[in-house]
C-alpha cells in the first residue's frame, strides 16, 4: 500500500503559540492511529527569539525526524525567516501567513488567536488528506485550550480558519 | 513458556522514552544536575518519583557530585543513573573514572549537543570520545547509540541489565533531536528487568581500593578486567546491516544519522548501497563489519562530528581499507543530502 | 597488636590513626561497627582502606561527601562516614560539603586538619596558616576556617564540632554525637585538629608544639553547631 505522508514545518517567533499549534495536530494525528514524530527547535532566549516545528504524519514508520524538503511550510513571523529560507525553494507549497491577519480583523478576533486560525487552516488540509479525524482534532483543541482564556475566541478562530475556502 | 507481551501506543519524546525504559527496567535512583538538551530527563524523572515512592531523585550541585552519588547508590546496591550533556559530560568524567575502575554498575545517559565547550543546545554527534574514552582509563564502558525510539528504549534497558550483569559503567548516546522528538512508541505491558545486589554489605569487612601502591598490583587487576570486558563483548555487541548483500557502497552511520541513512538507503534500493549502523560503539562490532569492509568497493562514514565515530572505524578496520568521510559536525543531516552524496 | 588492625601505612607521628582507632572504639561502643561504612578521600585518607575492620572503599579526591550521599541514600540503615583531609574537605570538595550540609544530608564527615597536603609532598592547604612554611614558600593567604563556613549552612539538627588529637577525650565525645546526628537523620562534621611531622617537618615533641602553637590559636575546638 502507498504510503499516505505529510511533512509540514511551521516556523515563528517564540511565544506566537507554534509549538501549541504543533501540540494540538500532532496529539491529534497520534489518536487518529497515524505514525506521528514531532520535532522543535527553539533560541537560546527563554523569551521570543524563534521557534520551529518539523512535523510528519504517515501512515508508514517514520525513520527521519527531520526533514529538508517540506510539503508545507507556515512562515508565522518575519522574524524566523532566516532560519527557514534555505527550505523555501524545495518547498511544494510555501505560505506566508501574514496574508491571514486581514481575516483576524475581519472575524473581529484579536491577534492572541493568529496561531489557532492557523489551526483552522492546517487541520482542514490534513482532514482532507485523511490523515487526522476532525472529531479527534477538535478534541484536542478542546483539551489543549479548552480551560484557558479566550476559548470563545479561540474556538472561533479555529473555525473561520478550518471553513475558510 | 513463551509469554506473549502486549503492547500499547504512547507519543513520547526521547526523552520520556528514556525514563520510562529507566523505570520499567528497574531503575531507582536519579542524580543529574540541568543541562540542555538532558535536563528534561531530570523532571521527568523527579514527576515520576511523586507517582512512585520507591524511586529516587535529587538535584545535585554540579555533574561531577552527580557522577559520584550514583557510584555511591551503586555500591549501596541501588540502580542508579544520571543524564547529562556537553560540559556536563565533560565534569562526569571524574566519577565515571571510578566507576570504571572499580567496576560500578552506573548508567549515564549522554545527550549530544554541539561542542566544544558551550558549542549549541541543538544537537550534534561530538561526544563519542568522551563516552567512550572521556575518563583516565581505558574505555571500558557499554556505548550503546540508537538510531529510533523504539531502539532507545530497548538499549536504555540494556544499558541498566549490561551494566549489572557484567559490572562495566554504561553509556546511553542520545542527541538533542532524538530526546526532543515525539514520536509513536510501542511499549510492552511486561518489561525486562535488571538483576542488582548490594556491593558493599554491611558487616562484610570489605575494602575495595581505586589506588595501589606497585604497578604490577595494577596491571594484573586491569588484565582481569579486560578478559571480563572482552567476555561481555561476545555477548553484547549490537549492530545492524541494512541492504548490505551485493553493496558497493557501504555507508557507516550511528544514532539519528543511521536512521537518516536508512531512509536514504531504503530510497536508493536500486543503487547497491548498504548501510553499516553500529548500535553498540563500544564494544565496536569490528568482526562483522571487516567481513562486510571485503565485500564493498567504497565504504564512506557520515556523522555529526569532526571524525569521533570515523575514527572508531578506521581503528577496528583492517590496516589498507580506504575510507572516505562526510563530516558535519553540530549539524543535522537530511536524507535528501546523504542520496545526493551518494549519487553525484 | 589487636588482631583487628592491619599495619599502619601512616608516618610515624600521624595524626590520623588517633581518630580512626577512637572512631573504631566508638562505633565498637555503640554496637554499630557491623554497620559503618566509610568512605575515602585521596590523599593521606586513602591509607585507612583495610586498617580498620569494617567496611572501607576509595572514592576519588574532593568527591567522599556526594558519595556518600549516594550511598547513604541507597542504605539508609547503613552508617555513612565520609573520611577526608582539609584539601579533599575546604579546595576540591568545599562545593559539594556545603551543598550536602545545606540540604542536610544525613552523612558524617571527618576532615583530618593538619594545614597541609601531605599526600602530594607538603603543599599549601586552604587551611595553611599566615606565615607557614609549605612548598610553595611562606603562606601569605589568611586560612579558611571551614568548619565554621559548613556550619553557617548548616540546618538545625546537625552537628559541626572540631576537635584536636592533642585531646583525645573530648574528640571522642564529638565523634560519638556526630554518630547520633546521623542516627537522627542530620548531617555532621567532625573536623579534627591532627599531626603531620613529615610534611611539617617535625620532630618528637616539636610535632605536638607546632599543632598547639600555631594550629589551636587559630582553629578553636569546641562544638560549633550543636
Amino acid at each position: 500500500m502507498k504510503e499516505n505522508k505529510i511533512k509540514i514545518l511551521l516556523a515563528g517567533t517564540g511565544g506566537q503559540g507554534v509549538q501549541t499549534l504543533a501540540h494540538v495536530l500532532s496529539h491529534a494525528a497520534f489518536k487518529s492511529n497515524m505514525q506521528v514524530s514531532l520535532v522543535s527547535n527553539y533560541g537560546l532566549e527563554q523569551r521570543g527569539g524563534m521557534s520551529l516545528a518539523y512535523l510528519q504524519i504517515s501512515t508508514a514508520v517514520i525513520t527521519a525526524p527531520r526533514f529538508s524538503e517540506p510539503d508545507y511550510l507556515f512562515l508565522m513571523s518575519e522574524e524566523a525567516r532566516p532560519r527557514i529560507v534555505k527550505y523555501i525553494k524545495k518547498t511544494k507549497h510555501f505560505i506566508e501567513t501574514e496574508k491571514y491577519k486581514e481575516i483576524l480583523k475581519q472575524n473581529d478576533l484579536g491577534i492572541q488567536s493568529f496561531n489557532v486560525l492557523l489551526l483552522g487552516i492546517v487541520s482542514k488540509l490534513l482532514c482532507d488528506s485523511k490523515l487526522v479525524s476532525e472529531k479527534i482534532i477538535r478534541e484536542e483543541l478542546k483539551n489543549k485550550l479548552g480551560e484557558k482564556k479566550n476559548w470563545e475566541e479561540n474556538l472561533k478562530a479555529f473555525e473561520v480558519g478550518f471553513n475558510k475556502s | 513458556m513463551a509469554h506473549k507481551n502486549k503492547f500499547s501506543r504512547a507519543f513520547l519524546t526521547g526523552a520520556e522514552v528514556i525514563v520510562k525504559a529507566a523505570q520499567d527496567v528497574g531503575a531507582e535512583y536519579f542524580f543529574g544536575y540541568p543541562i540542555t538538551p538532558a535536563s528534561e530527563i531530570a523532571v521527568d524523572w523527579s514527576q515520576a518519583t511523586k507517582k512512585n515512592k520507591q524511586l529516587g531523585f535529587l538535584q545535585t550541585e554540579d555533574e561531577i557530585a552527580a557522577g559520584f552519588a550514583i557510584n555511591g547508590s551503586v555500591l549501596a546496591g541501588r540502580p542508579a543513573f544520571s543524564a547529562t550533556a556537553g560540559p556536563g559530560t565533560v565534569l562526569i568524567q571524574d566519577g565515571l573514572s571510578m566507576a570504571e575502575a572499580m567496576r560500578l554498575p552506573v548508567v549515564v545517559v549522554v545527550a549530544q549537543r554541539g561542542g566544544p565547550s558551550s558549542g549549541t543546545v541543538i544537537y550534534s554527534q561530538q561526544e563519542v570520545n568522551l563516552a567512550i574514552y572521556g575518563g583516565n582509563t581505558e574505555g571500558m564502558r557499554l556505548v550503546y547509540s540508537s538510531s529510533t525510539l523504539e531502539e532507545l528504549y530497548q538499549n536504555t534497558q540494556k544499558a541498566f541489565i549490561n551494566a549489572w550483569k557484567y559490572r562495566f559503567p554504561a553509556i546511553v548516546l542520545t542527541d538533542g533531536y532524538q530526546s526532543k522528538t515525539r514520536g509513536v512508541l510501542e511499549v510492552p505491558s511486561t518489561s525486562k528487568k535488571l538483576k542488582s545486589q548490594p556491593l558493599v554489605v554491611l558487616g562484610a569487612n570489605q575494602h575495595l581500593p581505586n589506588i595501589f601502591t606497585f604497578e604490577e598490583e595494577l596491571f594484573v587487576k586491569l588484565q582481569k578486567d579486560v578478559k571480563d570486558f572482552n567476555k561481555m563483548a561476545e555477548a553484547v555487541i549490537g549492530y545492524e546491516e541494512f541492504n548490505t548483500r551485493g553493496a558497493e557502497i557501504l555507508i557507516i552511520a550511528h544514532g539519528t544519522v543511521g536512521g537518516v541513512a536508512k531512509e536514504a538507503v531504503q530510497k536508493l534500493l536500486k543503487k547497491k548501497v548498504g548501510l553499516f549502523r553500529p548500535i553498540t560503539l563500544n564494544p565496536f562490532p569490528k568482526t562483522a563489519l571487516n567481513k562486510l569492509a571485503k565485500k564493498v568497493k567504497k565504504i564512506i562514514v557520515i556523522e555529526s562530528s569532526l571524525g569521533q565515530l570515523e575514527r572508531l572505524v578506521r581503528a577496528n578496520l583492517d590496516e589498507n581499507t580506504k575510507v572516505d568521510h562526510y563530516l558535519r559536525p553540530g549539524l543535522g543531516i537530511e536524507v535528501d543530502e546523504i542520496i545526493k552524496l551518494i549519487t553525484k | 597488636m589487636p588482631k583487628d588492625f592491619q599495619p599502619a601505612k601512616f608516618c610515624l607521628g600521624c595524626g590520623h590513626p588517633l581518630v580512626l582507632i577512637t572512631l573504631h572504639k566508638v562505633l565498637q561502643e555503640m554496637g554499630l561497627v557491623g554497620k559503618a561504612v566509610l568512605g575515602l578521600d585521596i590523599g593521606c585518607s586513602l591509607l585507612a582502606i583495610n586498617y580498620l575492620p569494617f567496611n572501607t572503599f576509595h572514592t576519588h579526591h574532593g568527591r567522599v561527601t556526594p558519595t556518600m550521599v549516594g550511598f547513604k541514600r541507597s542504605n539508609k540503615e547503613s552508617i555513612s562516614i565520609g573520611y577526608t583531609g582539609d584539601g579533599g574537605a575546604y579546595a576540591i570538595g568545599l562545593q559539594s560539603l556545603l551543598h550536602s550540609a545545606l540540604r542536610d544530608e544525613p552523612i558524617m564527615v571527618i576532615v583530618i586538619n593538619n594545614a597541609v597536603y601531605g599526600m602530594t609532598g607538603g603543599q599549601k592547604a586552604p587551611t595553611s596558616f599566615i606565615a607557614q612554611k609549605t612548598d610553595e614558600g611562606i603562606n601569605e593567604q589568611p586560612p579558611m576556617l571551614g568548619a565554621e563556613i559548613v556550619a553557617s549552612v548548616a540546618q538545625s539538627g546537625a552537628y559541626v564540632a572540631r576537635g584536636t588529637v592533642t585531646d583525645m577525650g573530648v574528640m571522642k565525645e564529638m565523634l560519638k554525637k556526630a554518630i547520633e546526628t546521623q542516627q537522627a537523620g542530620h548531617f555532621s562534621l567532625v573536623e579534627a585538629m591532627a599531626f603531620c611531622p613529615t610534611a611539617w617537618k617535625t620532630v618528637g615533641t616539636e610535632t605536638v608544639s607546632y599543632l598547639k602553637n600555631n594550629l589551636l590559636p587559630v582553629f578553636k575546638t569546641g562544638e560549633i553547631k550543636s
